[in-house]
């Protein structure tokens, strides 16, 4: 811990330590710092101040109040729990409907179809379930980077296969089908981030996860692997999915501002 | 909390009674308009209310009332309309600062409302409300040392922004 840091901590415990003092005396930074807190400070000896108007509690609280009186606090995992299980069905019918008795079309390695595959299912339903717990600041950071990572990764071990179409024919399904897959979870995800506070990291996380369920879909059914194709028609769309789930998130009215 | 938690009316009331007041004249500082205070104020509590499920068992109450004050401002501040003016602070914005004289006290509420939000947020929940830093990293969910560091640049510029008043003594 830096002096400076010893200073602000012991502002407002009273006299600062001889040290410390010695230190806020020498330092240009922290005297400016002391005598701005000073400034604020009343005088010793100063009465307190009259307290303020006391808010009563208004009608709207009033109802609210009745509502939950008597219930205990709903479980924080239901919806995220509910909403994960939905992306996995989601992503499975897609899969089964779109196969017809093939579940898995990729051509690319094995081990990279499980890897990817595995990844994508962490973002996915990690993704969700972070997004809305909270705290866990560091675990929303590393499901970005495995996002990230995945995506590169995904584009990296195609299976080099050319599709039968036209380059744009082909992405304009698998971009419909990633969309597809993608509204349901994404209108839940953002049903559930109106629970509390607009928090960019989280609702763009909620929205990454949600637009994972139509790449995850994607990543089993479709047969094509050149990375011109993946890249464009399977990243792309995921990162405008998640873009687009946080500018709608931070256009909607919060219905809680809890952290 | 725990009781309230569990669906204990009274528990909340007792809460509303013990921080509302507090909460209030926080939002105040924040915002500089008591109807958008005393609706912030009412948002924060149903925010306790809607959002208890959240509220971390044997977490401290007091940091996470705030961070929902904070957040309900900071929202408030983000919808607002760019050509919307803000309304002048009602006289018991500057309680803390009843003491000194009002040429003064309009200094320092001018000199704390130019300080950007991370700053500001900061030096207010330290000077006025009597938060540690500790509380306060709680409430910003940031660390202790960048709480500290942010106060401490800001109680830096404050000083710069109030030079004339020392000149003036």
């Amino acid at each position: 811990m830096t002096d400076h840091e010893r200073v602000m901590g012991a502002l407002g415990q009273g006299e600062l330590p001889a040290d410390l003092a010695a230190h806020a005396t020498s330092c240009a930074h922290c005297r400016a710092a002391v005598a701005a807190y000073r400034a604020l400070a009343p005088p010793s000896g100063t009465p307190a101040p009259p307290a303020g108007r006391r808010p009563s509690i208004s009608a709207s609280l009033e109802r609210e109040l009745a509502m939950t009186a008597g219930r205990p606090a709903p479980s924080l995992w239901r919806g995220p729990v509910l909403l994960g299980l939905l992306q996995a069905v989601v992503a499975m019918a897609v899969v089964v409907a779109l196969g017809r008795g093939e579940l898995v079309r990729n051509q690319a390695a094995p081990a990279a179809l499980w890897a990817v595959g595995l990844a994508l299912g962490a973002c996915a339903l990690g993704g969700t379930l972070a997004a809305v717990a909270p705290g866990y600041r560091r675990l929303r950071t590393a499901l970005f980077a495995l996002a990230a990572g995945t995506a590169v990764v995904l584009v990296g071990t195609g299976s080099g296969l050319p599709g039968r179409r036209a380059f744009a024919m082909d992405g304009a399904v698998c971009t419909s089908v990633e969309v597809a897959c993608a509204v349901l979870p994404l209108v839940a995800a953002l049903w559930l981030q109106r629970r509390f506070a607009f928090d960019p990291m989280r609702a763009a996380l909620a929205s990454t996860a949600a637009a994972a369920t139509g790449v995850f879909a994607l990543h089993l059914h479709c047969p094509i692997g050149t990375a011109s194709h993946l890249y464009t028609f399977h990243v792309i769309p995921w990162l405008l999915l998640g873009a687009a789930g946080l500018w709608i998130r931070s256009r909607l009215q919060s219905r809680s501002y809890a952290p | 909390m725990a009781k309230f938690i569990e669906g204990d009316r009274g528990a909340f009331e007792v809460l509303f009674q013990r921080y509302s007041q507090p909460i209030h004249g926080y939002l105040l500082r924040m915002v500089g308009s008591e109807a958008q205070a005393d609706d912030l104020t009412q948002a924060t509590f149903l925010s306790v209310l809607r959002a208890r499920e959240r509220f971390r068992a044997g977490a401290a109450f007091r940091p996470w009332l705030y961070a929902i004050a904070t957040n309900a401002a900071r929202d408030q501040h983000r919808r607002r309309r760019p050509e919307e003016p803000i309304e002048q602070a009602a006289s018991e914005v500057e309680e803390p600062l009843a003491h000194v004289d009002p040429f003064q006290r309009e200094a320092v509420r001018g000199a704390l409302a130019r300080l950007p939000e991370t700053q500001r947020v900061p030096i207010v929940l330290h000077r006025f409300e009597g938060l540690s830093f500790a509380e306060i990293a709680e409430v910003l969910g940031a660390t202790e040392t960048a709480v500290k560091v942010r106060a401490h640049r800001g109680y830096e510029k404050l000083r710069e922004l109030l030079g004339h008043l020392e000149a003036e003594r």
